[in-house]
């Protein structure tokens, strides 16, 4: 029986063209299934690495920043405590008022008049917006005594634990032949609302 | 084209034995690196065809164990009793027409008469219209070469070449150094137990007939004076034939047997030949015609040289057929595309083996990198992102409140004059002379004090402002005035000193 028998045959140049289409497939498939998953792994790796490197860097900018805050922060602090030192207690304030009269007595000077100023905070004297328990407090003080007992007076103002400041001052000679001066000077203290009471 | 290959083998097989040479290539020539042979048993081959394969396979591992070279160029001749060579006239222009028409004639023969053949041809001489040309036509029988090439692979020499031992012995005579002589040769080759006749006309082969040698009832004498009278009757043919042939005919009598015709035998062939000069080679005299080095093995197999040297020699323009059949050149096709592709494919694999680790590797050593950098990080006791942001924030907000407040505070002290009152009204007290009387002391701005009084004379004030001068907290004194009136007898002043303030602790 004669059996009819196809034959298919491809010439060079066909079979090198299927060849190569074969090959780009299979280059294509290997990299899809082989490659292409390292290379995203790898990539992936390597913007994971930046990132957290740009957040480390970040992070150690910051904490050197949170460093140089905390240092500013500290020498303020700081300076705060040296200020509070010479700011009196509310408690302190009102007994040094209270005892002004006695010293002015204590160096014998006559108080001719004693008046006491409201409180001022010092966040009125800036121009920000500032929240302070530091208030200034001042009296007005006339004393009549001879020339060296005003002197002790200052001096035993000025010579207390805390700061006391003369704000203005005026001395005057009633008369020629008279020993005594009538002195009028403003008595300015700082005072620190929070501030607790301290210990002598 | 400059052949790349170095080494091959060829491997003559015949009824009584089989040949193997190791032909390497050397200076302007060839170097015999291997030659061996092995009897084959009486039966195992027989009409050219192989009757019991597992013989001839035994024979061949026999010599594959002698030589240990593995050149992939192996030629391959078939037994001359199955197979047929033929120079047949030409004249066909096409050349597939001349295909068919040689597998026409193939099927005319006689020994071939039923049975697959496997044939090639080379054109020797092209037909040209009105002129016949030469076609070398050599044929075996399809079976018989099949056997013959699949044992030589199962030995482990699979060939890509076969041809029969008339056109390899052929190839031999003309690497010759005396090939191109004379315009008429005639080749009398004793092979196998044939005798085959070829004409050689200017070095181009024209004729060729192969003959069974009689040795039924026939003494050696007999048989000698048959192979003159054979040779006799070509040249006798060729003259009678035209007047071309009737110049100087040389002819060479070659014996590719081991036992080769002796000297009484070539004087008996000698003597019955009708030409001038008759040249005689066995296996040992025919070796010093060839540029050939190496030791060479006494009973080297002509065949077997033939077969390398076509091998090696890719600029061939001898009888260059190849009888492999086409099953085995489609086998050779794909044993080689499957090596490329088995190659191509390691390589991809390998190639994808080293991409992929690159790139694991690279990957890692990037994750190692982001793993120390966040335990160096760890190891500085830096706070994590968030943490540090919400930290810095708080900081900053705490730090710009309270250097606003600092501010505020710095100017209190700043808006005020810190002064040792005290020091200062003694100084001033102990530089008052006698004649001399403060009426007023009051601060001013600068910080200063302006003191008004009253002195008895000039040199009263100068005093005192020369006396004030040398206290510690006095910056400056000067005389802003003093005058005396006409109603006073009492000089006025008025003297302002800058302080030195005390500095803010």
């Amino acid at each position: 029986m004669m059996r009819a028998r196809l034959q298919y045959t491809l010439t060079p140049g066909q079979q090198n063209a299927v060849i190569g289409v074969l090959s780009a497939i299979g280059l294509v498939a290997v990299y899809g299934w082989a490659v292409r998953p390292h290379v995203a792994s790898l990539h992936a790796a390597q913007q994971y690495a930046w990132a957290t490197s740009l957040r480390l860097d970040l992070g150690e900018s910051i904490n050197e920043d949170i460093t140089a805050e905390q240092r500013k922060l500290g020498a303020m602090d700081a300076e705060r405590v040296a200020f509070s030192e010479m700011a009196f207690s509310p408690d302190e304030a009102v007994q040094f008022h209270n005892d002004l009269q006695a010293l002015c007595q204590e160096t014998k000077c006559s108080v001719v008049s004693l008046g006491y100023g409201s409180d001022e905070n010092i966040a009125r004297q800036g121009a920000q917006e500032v929240v302070s328990a530091m208030v200034v407090r001042s009296a007005t003080l006339t004393v009549d005594a001879p020339y060296n007992n005003v002197v002790k007076l200052l001096e035993s103002l000025s010579s207390r634990r805390r700061k006391v400041w003369i704000d203005s001052f005026k001395m005057t000679t009633p008369s020629p032949k008279s020993d005594c001066v009538v002195c009028e000077m403003t008595v300015t203290i700082c005072v620190d609302l929070a501030k607790q009471e301290d210990t002598p | 084209m400059k052949s790349s290959v170095t080494t091959a083998l060829g491997i003559d097989v015949t009824e009584a034995q089989i040949s193997v040479v190791l032909l390497g290539k050397a200076d302007g020539g060839f170097r015999i690196l291997h030659a061996t042979r092995t009897p084959v048993p009486e039966g195992a081959i027989e009409h050219g065809r192989i009757v019991d394969p597992s013989v001839v396979l035994a024979a061949l591992k026999t010599l594959r164990e002698h030589h240990k070279n593995r050149t992939r160029r192996v030629a391959l001749s078939l037994p001359i009793p199955g197979t047929l060579t033929r120079v047949i006239p030409l004249e066909e222009l096409d050349p597939q027409q001349i295909a068919r028409f040689v597998e026409g004639e193939v099927k005319q023969y006689a020994s071939f008469s039923g049975r697959a053949t496997v044939s090639d041809f080379r054109v020797l001489v092209p037909a040209m219209p009105g002129t016949t040309g030469k076609l070398l036509v050599s044929a075996a029988d399809h079976e018989g070469a099949a056997t013959l090439v699949s044992t030589c692979r199962n030995a482990g020499m699979p060939s890509t070449t076969v041809e029969s031992g008339v056109t390899a012995c052929l190839r031999a005579f003309t690497e010759t150094r005396t090939s191109a002589s004379g315009d008429w040769t005639l080749l009398a080759l004793r092979k196998d137990g044939t005798l085959t006749l070829c004409v050689l006309r200017k070095g181009i082969l024209d004729y060729i007939r192969t003959k069974t040698i009689p040795t039924m009832d026939a003494e050696p004498q007999d048989v000698h004076e048959w192979v003159a009278n054979e040779c006799n009757a070509v040249v006798e043919f060729y003259r009678l034939a035209g007047g071309t042939a009737s110049g100087r005919w040389d002819v060479l009598v070659i014996d590719d047997t081991d036992g080769g015709f002796s000297e009484e035998d070539q004087g008996i062939i000698s003597r019955f030949l009708s030409v001038d000069d008759v040249k005689f080679w066995t296996r040992t005299q025919w070796l010093a015609e060839l540029a050939i080095d190496g030791q060479i093995d006494e009973k080297l197999s002509i065949a077997g040289v033939g077969l390398a040297i076509r091998s090696l020699r890719q600029d061939d323009h001898g009888s260059s057929v190849n009888l492999l059949p086409q099953e085995e050149r489609r086998a050779i096709v794909v044993r080689r595309n499957m090596l490329l592709v088995a190659n191509a494919l390691a390589t991809l694999m390998l190639a994808v083996v080293l991409i992929g680790g690159g790139f694991s590797w690279m990957a890692e050593r990037a994750n190692r990198n982001t793993v120390n950098l966040r335990r160096a990080s760890l190891e500085r006791g830096d706070r994590p992102l968030p943490q540090a942001v919400n930290a810095l924030t708080f900081l900053e907000q705490r730090t710009s409140a309270m250097s606003a407040e600092m501010n505020c505070l710095r100017r209190v002290p700043e808006s005020r004059v810190d002064l040792d009152w005290g020091r200062l009204l003694a100084d001033i007290r102990d530089a008052v002379p006698k004649a001399l009387q403060i009426t007023e002391l009051s601060l001013a701005e600068g910080p200063a004090i302006q003191v008004e009084g009253v002195s008895e004379s000039y040199e009263g004030v100068d005093t005192f402002v020369g006396m004030l001068n040398r206290s510690d907290h006095i910056r400056h004194a000067a005389l802003v005035r003093k005058a005396r009136s006409t109603a006073e007898a009492n000089v006025r002043y008025v003297v302002k000193c800058s302080l030195i303030a005390r500095k803010i602790r």
